[in-house]
């Protein structure tokens, strides 16, 4: 394919074993929008408040291993 | 590592355990109940920890083991109904709703090893070894799980030669998206 950037196809990026010759621009495409499109599905989860009866469960946690010593 | 370090490093990785489990799961109520479970082992496992190892992977073998002895008990998956939903609404075009859509239900029907293999890499940033750690699977085979992720992901949504289905699940949203942006 004429679109095709082999340089820029990184095993690291792609997963792709080896890396290798490029097989057509199209996969990078696809990986480069994948990512993008899995940032966007759950991105917004990091920002979420953490629930705070797991918090305390940890401080409490924190607190027993404390008195332990 | 000092207990008190023990317990600030597992808040601080708990956002990022959370998204992995909304991830797995893809479903929000699920999903809190694997990350309580997840933290109640890691705290009962506190011994079994290596202070000096990487926190994050042996956080994230727990929530997988977890998330597959779960999965023995209930069967795999109902669609996320509300993880981005505010941030598609406001950012993004129709075509491009329609794709992370397809692309979330696609990411459901991956195997479980390659949608973790696949998540780890691409929204953590976890290295091949890191990820075989977290898996205990050899570096390879992590290797092999994400590529053969992404190149699934594509033959369901694209139609790309790689799954005899292809064509009954390519989605023309995601084609658009990725035709457009092959420069």
């Amino acid at each position: 394919m004429g679109r095709c950037k082999a340089s820029s196809r990184s095993p690291v990026a792609t997963g792709e074993p080896g890396g290798g010759d490029c097989a057509d621009g199209v996969d990078q495409a696809f990986d480069r929008w994948l990512t993008q499109g899995l940032h966007v599905l759950f991105d917004p989860v990091v920002d979420e408040a953490l629930p705070d009866d797991l918090l305390r469960l940890i401080e409490a946690d924190r607190l027993a291993a404390a008195r332990k010593g | 590592m000092v207990e008190s370090d023990f317990h600030d490093r597992l808040i601080s990785l708990l956002p990022s355990l959370r998204a992995r489990a909304r991830a797995l799961s893809r479903d929000r109520a699920t999903a809190e109940d694997l990350l309580h479970d997840t933290v109640c082992s890691a705290l009962a496992a506190r011994a079994s920890f290596t202070p000096g190892t990487n926190m994050g992977a042996w956080l994230h073998r727990i929530l997988r083991n977890r998330f597959i002895s779960d999965l023995r008990a209930r069967r795999d998956s109902t669609p996320i109904e509300d993880v981005a939903a505010e941030k598609l609404a406001v950012n993004a075009t129709h075509e491009d709703r329609v794709a992370i859509r397809e692309l979330d239900r696609a990411i459901g029907r991956l195997p479980v090893d390659q949608r973790t293999a696949l998540l780890m890499v691409t929204l953590d940033g976890m290295s091949y070894e890191e990820i075989a750690d977290a898996t205990g699977a050899a570096v390879g085979t992590a290797k092999s799980r994400v590529f053969r992720a992404r190149r699934q992901l594509q033959a369901w949504l694209m139609g790309e030669p790689a799954s005899p289905a292809r064509n009954s699940l390519k989605s023309p949203a995601a084609v658009a998206h990725v035709s457009r942006n092959n420069i």
